[in-house]
């Protein structure tokens, strides 16, 4: 276990060598989260109405606030290291020590993801400083629990997508358009740019096949007391399915990959 | 002099045919994930917009075309930067292994060998149909009153890539310095976003800096509101300075950061 600790540990010192990076891209964060609040805001205004699409005001900012959260816990990732690494034959150094891959890649997520928390608090504060937005808090308990399991299932589904699509390097060393085309397709498919029922019923049932529903707009949803308890069930129940499946996956490629793998570049 | 502007034309067209042939012939199924990933961004947050001003008459006193232009607008700035100016995600790499030298050696403008070394072709193969799609959309939905309109709004689209000009230099400038390029390089573009929709939603002092300090406002804004006969024409002129003014900045910061190179190695 501390080997993986010490994995964690070296995850977090690293994230701070290049100071100015960091700052760039915690205050890009920020950006994003100020011009939705703004779009949103200004359709608000023009509508001169409290309610859209079925959110009150107070819902749609706490859909954005949590969008932002939800970003830092799920989609923060190091995997994206995993087809550099196999290209480069960098691999080796890994799979000849005393350490599980998978586990390696998710300590690093860890230590990204708490970084990206405890950064985003201070961004989040410094916006409540600023514009004083009104928020709708959660008071039902079991909800705020479902909504925690479903963000830690969104993790683990989340990081099984990721890593999967970095086991490509075993095929190819162009990994990086097909990273490109997943993360654009995710962004919008997982409801981090608007929330998915505002679109059409048929396009939004086609969205909710797929596994990216479920990482930020699922959870989103259960803390905002939009969906039933039995709708809950069933989403968790989804969730835990995908990963299942994904584990599977990732298991029958990653052992196809080791056959194939011959350690270019080394 | 037109000797001079005939080499940089024909220098330019063999980075060009380079670049073209890296990207089409050696990685093709590559360029068409990033090309179907760029459709896809652009056309997510078209159908999100096109959804939210589907439920109002006007947004902040701008019809629903209007509010369409503002965004092809963005995204002519916003592509013709990316596709010209590409060489810029590489500069970090020059630097750091001395490369650069060479760079500053040759009988060729360093910022002109640098940012125009990589052209990239799916950009333009996006920008192409963007422009026509544009055209057509305000001539269609007659939204440019009349020729001067038009016209001011061209000069404006000048002044635009001046600016987006100025902003890869300062990042190269700052790269120079602390040999860090890409994060400025996003920070420029999660910026230029802000202005997808018109700076309007946005509050007084923000609409300040967006104009006068960071001036994504003036690259894409004015030149849709020029074409609405919307802009002042003093605004018009404030534009024109806005960009001399910061080009003439760009390239002293530029000068004074080439004083402090040292190269790192070569």
């Amino acid at each position: 276990m501390s080997k993986y600790l010490q994995v964690f540990h070296i995850t977090w010192q690293n994230s701070f060598v290049y100071r100015l990076n960091f700052l760039m891209w915690r205050a890009r964060s920020f950006l994003l989260l100020f011009s939705t609040y703004f779009i949103w805001l200004a359709v608000f205004r023009s509508t001169n109405s409290h309610t859209i699409f079925n959110y009150e005001i107070e819902k749609l900012v706490t859909y954005l606030m949590l969008v932002a959260l939800l970003g830092a816990v799920v989609f923060a990732s190091r995997t994206i290291d995993l087809s550099w690494m196999i290209n480069s034959g960098d691999l080796s150094n890994l799979v000849t020590k005393p350490l599980s891959v998978i586990r390696y890649f998710f300590c690093q997520d860890a230590a990204d993801k708490l970084l990206n928390i405890i950064f985003l608090g201070f961004e989040v504060g410094f916006f409540f400083l600023l514009f004083r937005p009104q928020l709708f808090w959660q008071s039902d308990m079991a909800r705020i629990i479902w909504f925690g399991l479903a963000v830690a299932l969104a993790v683990v589904l989340y990081f099984l997508i990721n890593f999967l699509l970095g086991l490509l390097g075993f095929w190819t060393n162009q990994v990086w358009a097909a990273r490109f085309l997943y993360m654009t397709i995710a962004d919008v498919l997982a409801g981090s740019l608007f929330p998915l029922d505002i679109l059409p019923p048929s396009v939004y049932s086609i969205i909710r096949i797929l596994p990216f529903h479920w990482l930020v707009f699922f959870p989103n949803q259960i803390y905002l007391g939009r969906i039933s308890m039995n709708e809950i069930c069933t989403g968790l129940v989804i969730q835990t399915a995908w990963i299942v499946i994904l584990a599977w996956l990732v298991k029958k490629v990653w052992h196809r990959g080791m056959l194939k793998y011959s350690a270019e570049g080394r | 002099m037109q000797f001079i502007r005939y080499k940089y034309l024909k220098i330019w067209a063999k980075f060009a045919h380079a670049s073209f042939q890296e990207s089409i012939l050696l990685n093709p199924f590559s360029s068409f994930l990033f090309i179907v990933g760029k459709l896809i961004r652009f056309g997510s947050f078209f159908i999100f917009l096109l959804v939210l001003i589907g439920k109002t008459a006007t947004f902040l006193s701008f019809t629903r075309e209007q509010v369409v232009v503002f965004y092809l607008i963005y995204n002519l700035v916003d592509v013709a930067a990316q596709a010209f100016f590409r060489g810029v995600y590489w500069f970090r790499g020059m630097i750091v292994s001395g490369i650069f030298d060479h760079f500053l050696l040759k009988p060729i403008h360093p910022l002109f060998n640098v940012l125009t070394r990589y052209t990239d072709f799916m950009d333009v193969a996006t920008l192409i149909p963007l422009v026509i799609y544009t055209v057509v959309y305000i001539i269609d939905h007659r939204l440019a009153p009349h020729g001067q309109e038009a016209f001011a709004a061209l000069i404006l689209l000048g002044g635009s890539m001046v600016i987006a000009f100025c902003f890869h230099v300062l990042s190269m400038a700052v790269g120079v310095i602390t040999t860090e390029v890409d994060s400025i390089i996003w920070m420029f573009r999660n910026l230029t976003q802000m202005a997808r929709l018109p700076i309007d939603i946005y509050t007084a002092p923000v609409r300040l800096i967006l104009t006068f300090i960071l001036p994504v406002g003036v690259m894409i804004t004015f030149p849709a509101k020029a074409l609405f006969g919307l802009l002042a024409p003093v605004w018009i002129v404030v534009s024109v300075l806005i960009s001399g003014a910061m080009l003439l900045i760009t390239l002293s910061v530029w000068r004074k950061a080439l004083e402090k190179y040292t190269s790192a190695s070569s």
